[in-house]
């Protein structure tokens, strides 16, 4: 009998372990798949840039990707508390492959990193969900979404990213549930 | 946005990481997505097929962003631009819009930055696009909306509708499957007293003669056991307007009954119903099939055919105006090289040769479909005659004429088949025989569907 499909969350450098297993839980409920909080692993410096202070998201998920990390999980989340980047932008909160299978975020900005701050607990979980569950969206092969207040909807600034509803579009909805039932049976 | 067309995208920069991240998250935001890693193969590339925007860095070997940008504006002046540069030079950004550069960025981007110049460009190519459609749409206003034609049958057709158009008598159009019949009745009925009231159509080939029933009279609620709901039918709908009774030819004789009691005095009751009801509308009727033979056969009535046929419109079939397949072809060329955003803007010679001697079974439908599957399929900037499907390979009338009689029907309905792509249905009604014959020709002859 081949094993229940499950998904894996991996600590890059440290993170709050209350936040972790918190997140860990969330996701489980709201994908209605078991997560894991699998063992946590350094940060690479071939993927720091020291001219921005910042780490290439890119280059972590190829990391996370090709990691061994005790399991097969059938989707990783990589959760950081650095400040990530792709060369085009100035930063970005998260990355995720398109129909892939890791996804990786950052509680950087979420906590007001960049410019002071320091959101109340709940509104950081409620962030660092709502961030989760869209770089994971993308991974279920979801790309952007255009309907107002959808998760899936591209979010360019912690206020937009307030905005959004914890919850898909009825449209995106169903992308997740076909994705889903197409490749796990589930 | 246009329904089934993506905005495409191309990504011109030097550095892989730029091109990766750029390619990824465009595919994310929905878009279509080519890079290019430089003004060369950009160039390239836009010669084959026409991009909505083109993200171009400035500062590149070989070819930098401004000449790349000159080029661009030769080649495919339609295409946004939005240049990029990591260097903030004043002079450059002066330049580019200049030259028509549409927007100028500074990399690296905040995040909504770029999205919002994305956005802006995309609703600026979205209304242009559909501009060019409208554009096309007046460019073939030959004389009547959609039809399209300057052979004498058509310029015939055209002024008996204008004449037909102004009264309120019923009008018989009749032609061959895929000659547009249709489109003959709306432009009656768009140049008629009634065009600002409703256009109402029916094809009494679809349904069951109960579902007919139900489609033309409406039902009452609880008239059968599906009826939840009273619902008006198209008779109501079509008052004050035009009722167009496609493939008239098709209905049970108890239908016609009671078609020709409700064409005689507009008056009828829904199924289940007993309220009788009055609806005021002109009738247009159509059918491929020869009614004469049908009274002859007695499926149809012959007071219901005097009934209908007070005008009668016949549509050529497209073999008998061959002078119309340029005009034709060049109209849908357009429309689905603009729809599929690839550069093919004419057809070779020889292609227009061709597809003026084969016989078109299918009529304008078939040559519609043969075209947007040369759009397609094919590469370069002309359609050639290996763009088109196979079956307008012709087999010429001079090998035809020494085969036996038995090779040449053989032919003829492989032919048809393939034009109807395998719908036997269709393909019965483009010959004109039974499906029930057609089946045993296929039989006999070993073809499949």
């Amino acid at each position: 009998m081949s094993p229940r499909p499950f998904l894996g969350l991996v600590p890059l450098g440290s993170i709050n372990p209350k936040i972790l297993k918190e997140l860990c839980n969330c996701l489980a409920d709201f994908l209605y798949l078991p997560a894991k909080i699998l063992p946590p692993k350094p940060l690479p410096l071939h993927a720091y840039h020291p001219g921005r202070n910042q780490y290439h998201s890119t280059q972590l998920l190829e990391d996370l990707l090709n990691q061994d990390h005790g399991e097969k999980p059938f989707r990783i989340l990589g959760v950081t508390s650095v400040d990530l980047y792709i060369p085009i932008f100035t930063f970005v909160f998260g990355e995720a492959q398109l129909d892939g299978q890791v996804a990786i975020i950052s509680t950087y900005r979420l906590s007001g990193g960049a410019n002071g701050g320091n959101p109340p607990a709940p509104l950081l979980l409620s962030r660092i969900l709502k961030l989760s569950l869209h770089e994971l969206g993308h991974t279920f092969n979801i790309p952007h979404c255009r309907e107002k207040g959808c998760l899936m909807g591209f979010a360019a600034n912690l206020e937009k990213l307030d905005q959004k509803h914890l919850g898909l579009c009825k449209y995106c909805l169903i992308f997740l549930d076909d994705y889903l039932n197409e490749v796990t049976g589930l | 946005m246009l329904p089934h067309k993506k905005i495409s995208i191309l990504v011109v920069d030097d550095e892989l990481s730029i091109r990766e991240a750029f390619y990824d998250w465009l595919k994310q935001e929905g878009y279509e997505v080519d890079t290019a890693a430089d003004g060369l193969e950009a160039l390239a590339k836009v010669k084959e097929r026409h991009y909505d925007i083109m993200l171009i860095d400035v500062k590149m070997p070989n070819m930098d962003g401004i000449t790349l940008l000159k080029r661009l504006k030769e080649e495919d002046p339609d295409t946004a631009v939005v240049m990029m540069t990591a260097y903030g030079a004043i002079q450059d950004a002066v330049e580019a819009m200049k030259l028509g550069a549409n927007d100028y960025l500074l990399k690296p981007f905040e995040l909504d930055e770029l999205s919002l110049t994305i956005e802006k460009l995309v609703q600026i190519q979205t209304l242009a696009m559909e501009n060019l459609i409208l554009k096309d749409q007046m460019a073939s206003f030959s004389r009547f909306d959609n039809l399209i034609g300057q052979s004498a049958p058509m310029l015939k057709l055209f002024e008996t509708i204008i004449n037909v158009a102004q009264s309120d008598a019923t009008v018989l159009i009749t032609g061959e499957t895929g000659t547009g019949k249709e489109l003959v009745a709306r432009t009656i009925h768009a140049h008629s007293p009634r065009r600002y009231s409703p256009f109402i159509a029916i094809n009494c080939g679809a349904f069951t003669e109960n579902l007919l029933e139900s489609e033309i009279f409406g039902h009452d609620k609880g008239a059968f056991t599906d009826a939840k709901f009273t619902k008006k039918g198209r008779l109501e709908m079509a008052n004050a307007g035009t009722l167009f009774l496609d493939e008239v030819g098709d209905i049970s004789m108890k239908m016609q009954i009671d078609l020709l009691r409700v064409l005689e005095t507009h008056e009828f009751t829904r199924v289940g119903g007993t309220t009788a009801i009055r609806s005021d509308f002109r009738v247009i009727a159509a059918t491929h099939q020869d009614l004469k033979e049908s009274i002859r056969n007695r499926t149809f009535r012959q007071d219901l055919y005097y009934r209908l046929n007070v005008i009668h419109l016949e549509v050529p079939p497209l073999r008998e105006r061959p002078e119309d397949i340029p005009l034709l072809a060049r109209h849908f060329l357009r429309r689905y090289a603009t729809e599929t955003g690839k550069k093919i803007d004419s057809l070779h010679p020889k292609t227009l040769a061709e597809m003026q001697r084969y016989h078109w079974p299918g009529n304008i439908r078939e040559l519609e479909n043969a075209i947007e599957r040369a759009v397609v399929v094919g590469k370069g900037r002309q359609i050639k005659p290996g763009d088109l499907p196979f079956v307008l390979d012709p087999e010429g009338a001079e090998e035809v004429s020494g085969l036996p009689l038995k090779e040449v029907e053989r032919r003829h309905i492989a032919r048809v088949l393939a034009a109807q792509g395998g719908h036997v249905s269709n393909a019965a009604k483009v010959l004109k025989i039974t499906r029930g014959t057609l089946y045993e020709k296929m039989k006999k002859y070993g073809l499949t569907s």
